[in-house]
């Protein structure tokens, strides 16, 4: 399949649910599953009246739709998954569904000014979609990202990201490799709980 | 007449404008920036209140070097500013200091100071570090494995609406685990944080149900707490979901998935 380049900005044409029969091979397909994924999340963003942390969390719930995080988290947990208890694995697979969409979120903006849109969409291998998305910003360079899409049980779903060129699965799976040889489930579980369960920004004093 | 008038409007004015603290209004400035996304213009209120010593700006510049808000992401800035605020007693700053130390994020990792900061935020009243607290005593991480202790954080944090902390003290009253096993309680505590729309606790309540422990078998209300979790991507949930619709047959599954589809999580917080 030849690469091509889609520029997809504004409301796309077509709704999001017409998307359940994807072909695996799609770039139109998979680029406006990410565009129309990206503009309905970015929307709770813009809600106004109700504060920065809740519509993260909205944000967040609407954006866990579009990963399929259980197969990220299985990849990166590599074999240490199978040595997990039934429990260790429910917790790990909540614990860094919330990580992934807290780290990786930010990369759709959608902050004061910022301007997200898909600039191109190529095959990659034999099953997935590669969407390149740009973040346009006031204060700085615009940021690139890229979404790998795969059909999964005949509905689009993220299963990496890589910013400027570096892959999200692979990055986290070295990681949690080095965490989960020294220390076992146990400590990785404590570090993603940890990571996941600070207060945010306050306006209360003392 | 319109002279003393002016000079009282003039007074006035002076005096409102002395009782205004400086520092507060820019701080507010600067909270309200933030809330818009505008993170530039809220480091531009929050960076020199917090060079001044400003608690609440220190901690709030942390949280913004965590993220990578406004800034590149630096985990070792992040500690620094929240090092600052936690020694001035603030509760938020010494659990994220503490979360720092668990995760080995900008600093190495070191539970025993974890342990340490947690207890006096918990100290203060501050669930989630009650919670962060009770979870090192169920785990044993930093300190010795204590079940009471840690059933007794979780019953603080579950207490003050934190559902993490409901859902695990749902948890030890089920597994019997730092208090007497009591399937009632477990419900109860489990219903809280499904309420708030926490997947574990949703697909723990679906559980029950199906079961009946705790509580009559009752497939239908199994499936709707189910079916919630499922649609949060957990997986266990994913496969009883499979096996409830088998139970309860096509109509009750057309009217749960309504109630599904109805449902909004309350969040406490």
């Amino acid at each position: 399949m030849l690469s091509r380049r889609v520029v997809l900005a504004g409301p796309p044409a077509v709704v999001v649910s017409g998307y359940a029969q994807a072909q695996a091979t799609s770039p139109d397909g998979a680029a406006q599953f990410v565009m129309t994924l990206a503009q309905q999340a970015l929307a709770t963003l813009a809600q106004p009246g109700l504060s920065l942390e809740h519509r993260e969390g909205v944000f967040r719930d609407l954006l866990r739709q579009g990963f399929d995080l259980d197969f990220i988290g299985r990849f990166v947990a590599g074999r240490y998954y199978r040595e997990m208890t039934p429990d260790q694995q429910a917790d790990y697979q909540r614990l860094f569904g919330d990580f992934v969409l807290r780290t990786y979120a930010g990369r759709l903006g959608g902050y004061s000014g910022e301007k997200f849109a898909v600039v191109a969409a190529r095959p990659a291998g034999q099953q997935d979609v590669l969407v390149q998305s740009r973040i346009e910003r006031p204060s700085g360079p615009p940021i690139g990202a890229e979404w790998r899409v795969r059909s999964i049980s005949g509905a689009f779903k993220i299963i990496d990201v890589a910013v400027e060129g570096v892959s999200m699965a692979v990055t986290q799976r070295a990681e949690f490799d080095a965490v989960l040889a020294r220390g076992g489930p146990e400590s990785l579980l404590a570090a993603l709980r940890a990571r996941t369960t600070k207060m945010p920004a306050t306006a209360r004093s003392g | 007449m319109t002279q003393h008038r002016n000079t009282s409007r003039w007074l006035w004015l002076s005096l409102a404008l002395l009782a205004t603290p400086a520092g507060a209004a820019d701080f507010e400035k600067g909270w309200r920036a933030y809330q818009q996304g505008d993170f530039a213009a809220a480091l531009a209120e929050w960076k020199p209140l917090a060079d001044l010593g400003n608690a609440r700006a220190q901690y709030n510049l942390g949280v913004m070097y965590d993220q990578g808000r406004g800034v590149s992401a630096d985990q070792a800035k992040a500690v620094d500013w929240w090092r600052k605020a936690a020694e001035q007693g603030m509760a938020e700053a010494q659990h994220n200091l503490a979360n720092a130390y668990i995760a080995g994020d900008g600093v190495p990792q070191d539970y025993a100071l974890a342990r340490d900061w947690l207890a006096r935020a918990a100290e203060k009243g501050l669930a989630r570090s009650q919670y962060s607290l009770g979870k090192l005593y169920e785990t044993g991480l930093g300190l010795a494995a204590d079940p009471a202790k840690a059933h007794a954080l979780y019953l603080k944090a579950a207490g003050q609406g934190y559902d993490r902390a409901q859902y695990n003290l749902g948890k030890m009253y089920r597994d019997g685990v730092g208090a007497e096993r009591d399937l009632a309680q477990a419900i109860l505590w489990f219903r809280k944080s499904a309420e708030q729309g926490y997947a574990r606790a949703q697909a723990a309540l679906g559980t029950r149900f199906a079961r009946g422990e705790g509580a009559p078998r009752d497939d239908a209300e199994a499936l709707f707490w189910t079916s919630l979790a499922a649609s949060q991507g957990d997986s266990a949930a994913m496969e009883n979901r499979k096996v409830l619709l088998q139970r309860v047959g096509a109509p009750v599954a057309a009217q749960v998935e309504e109630r599904v589809k109805a449902f909004k999580a309350k969040r406490a917080e």
